[in-house]
């Protein structure tokens, strides 16, 4: 279990989520949870991931996007959900759901990098915001990881740029973050 | 009514069991849904409103001689006289007042009285005087006289197909407690799901009644994205729903579960070659939990207006392919594009600043223009506003904090109306 979070509005976290579950290896199908039809089928099958894999569901509320998510998980599916918060025991649950079902779960949400109800059970944390890019046409994310489970929290760059023929739509190059960027040690 | 007389016997059911005169009936349902098996030897079909589709009454009667030879059909309006017509008539003929007494199926000793004083035929006995038809002969051949001349009416046991996938539970006394029902759930599925399991077949709905002792009937229905026949994965789902949406009220007096529809779902070798990772389970449960309208695939449609090039498909279809779009396409689409205010220098360049939600973006760098037009094919001319008046101009910008926007231009800066910029999707 993952969880992406963005700081303001746009789809960085969205993104960042779409390529790795792109780069997965694991195909199983994709439960696609939110509250509003938001994620646009074209755009992810510009980054790499399938539509065809995806099932969207949509919600009435975040107890019902976690209880799907959950089930997802439970079968060996993949699953994303779009929430707004997601208590202790929501994260525990769904931890533990996505290691008996050997399931990959993404939550996204928007959120600052801190709230009070971060807890440890999801493996990784990261907040993904818009980072300026230094040319047109690309588009740059800075991933900042906010927890990991036996690892180092740092900040990285992601730059997905427009390649040039048609088969590889998409690169992705990590930058070395900048000075303003600096790498922010945070206990989890 | 059509009256079905097999007067040589009867046929071999479709079945294969000759002389069930019930399957019989059945088959004939394949001509009118109202059909009643008329023993010992005959069959009655209701074919009101049926008839035009196998090219009228002619076409239908003709239909039926092909399929059944050695048949004698009788037409009328109503049951009786379309018995006696099958019968005792020549083919074509519609008036029963030449037809003999047996005819009304009177019983042989009231025909045998009415012939010694000369009454032969069926007009004879409709101009005798009613009330002392029935002081001498009893109330018999006037009931029967006007049931055959639609007076009085006539009662039919019209059938119908037994469900092939049921499975039921009666109780002496009624039950309630949530366990009880659980328990017979648990009965019912296992019993079911043997049946379906001897018959290759997995169900694709199902429905639990729950028949209560105050003629109320709750049920719970259940959809399934593939053929299933897993006893535990369906009990798992029934009593899912049971708590929420079953009150078992003073009591539950029978259970009945149904495989509305089931597909063929052939046997599986288990342990013989490597399991292939199976899905159908959670994509049951959440298709049960959410219902169809909120479960969904996406396949593609051939337009390039943005918003329309996705279309949902139930997640019962197969997935539909997909292909790379050869440009780049924002992860985030709004629902509705949202109309903003730009500054931008005419007549083609990307804005230089927008104010979406009150909020103002100014723009480091775009890429654009896209230009996006309607499909013209599809649309009634209008001479007041040619087609390039509606076309989209799309442009992926970046403002300075780093989000990328999909923002377009619709119209032309010096078009009939003014262009508008409105705000569709987000990259990153």
């Amino acid at each position: 279990m993952h969880e992406f979070r963005a700081p303001t509005d746009g789809a960085g976290h969205i993104a960042f989520a779409v390529m790795l579950l792109a780069e997965l290896p694991i195909k199983a199908p994709i439960l696609w949870v939110s509250p509003q039809p938001s994620a646009y089928p074209p755009g992810l099958a510009w980054l790499g991931l399938d539509p065809a894999r995806c099932l969207f569901a949509q919600v009435k509320d975040d107890a019902e996007s976690l209880g799907a998510l959950e089930v997802a998980l439970r079968g060996g599916m993949a699953g994303v959900a779009e929430c707004t918060a997601v208590s202790r025991l929501a994260a525990r649950r769904l931890a533990l759901a996505a290691r008996n079902g050997n399931g990959v779960g993404f939550v996204l949400r928007y959120a600052p990098a801190f709230t009070q109800a971060d807890s440890t059970a999801f493996a990784t944390r990261w907040t993904i915001s818009p980072a300026r890019s230094e040319i047109s046409g690309t588009l740059r994310l800075q991933a900042e990881l906010l927890y990991a489970k036996g690892s180092q929290p740092g900040v990285f760059m992601v730059e997905i740029r427009e390649a040039e023929h048609a088969a590889t739509p998409y690169a992705v190059a990590l930058v070395q973050p900048g000075i303003a960027a600096r790498p922010q040690r945070r206990t989890g | 009514m059509l009256s079905l007389w097999f007067s040589q016997g009867l046929p071999p059911a479709p079945n294969g069991v000759p002389g069930d005169l019930e399957a019989l009936a059945l088959w004939c349902q394949q001509f009118s849904p109202l059909t009643a098996a008329d023993p010992p030897d005959g069959v009655m079909i209701d074919i009101t409103g049926c008839a035009h589709l196998f090219g009228g009454e002619a076409g239908l009667m003709a239909a039926i001689e092909r399929r059944l030879p050695g048949i004698r059909l009788g037409l009328a309006n109503t049951g009786q006289a379309a018995w006696g017509l099958a019968r005792y008539g020549e083919a074509g003929c519609e008036d029963i007042a030449s037809l003999p007494l047996a005819a009304l199926n009177l019983s042989p000793r009231i025909i045998k009285k009415l012939r010694q004083v000369g009454v032969r035929r069926i007009g004879d006995l409709m101009r005798l005087p009613r009330a002392e038809l029935t002081a001498g002969y009893g109330p018999e051949p006037l009931q029967k006289l006007d049931r055959a001349l639609g007076q009085s009416p006539e009662i039919l046991k019209f059938i119908s197909a037994p469900p092939e996938w049921r499975e039921a539970e009666h109780y002496a006394e009624p039950i309630f407690a949530p366990i009880q029902l659980q328990a017979a759930i648990h009965r019912l599925t296992a019993k079911l799901c043997v049946r379906l399991a001897d018959a290759q077949a997995g169900a694709t709905a199902m429905a639990a009644r729950f028949y209560r002792i105050d003629s109320e009937r709750p049920e719970i229905l259940l959809a399934f994205a593939t053929p299933c026949r897993d006893e535990f994965q369906i009990a798992k789902l029934l009593i899912e729903k049971l708590a929420g949406n079953i009150d078992p009220g003073f009591g539950v007096e029978a259970i009945t579960l149904e495989a509305c529809t089931t597909e063929k779902l052939p046997p599986v070798q288990h342990g013989m070659a490597p399991a292939v990772p199976d899905y159908a389970q959670p994509i049951n449960t959440l298709l049960n939990r959410l219902g169809s309208a909120r479960l969904w695939r996406v396949a593609p449609h051939e337009t390039h207006i943005p918003e329309y090039t996705a279309r949902r498909i139930p997640i019962t279809m197969p997935p539909v392919p997909w292909v790379k779009p050869l440009y780049p396409r924002p992860v985030r689409l709004l629902p509705r594009p949202d109309a903003i205010t730009a500054i931008a220098p005419v007549p083609d360049d990307p804005p230089v600043s927008f104010t979406w939600r009150r909020k103002t973006h100014k723009i480091a760098h775009a890429t654009g223009p896209e230009r996006i037009a309607r499909d013209w094919w599809c649309h009634e001319h209008d001479n007041a506003r040619p087609e390039i008046e509606k076309i989209r101009d799309y442009y992926a910008v970046e403002d300075t904090e780093g989000t990328r926007f999909w923002l377009f231009r619709a119209g032309l800066h010096d078009g009939a109306l003014p262009a508008h910029w409105y705000l569709h999707g987000f990259f990153g």
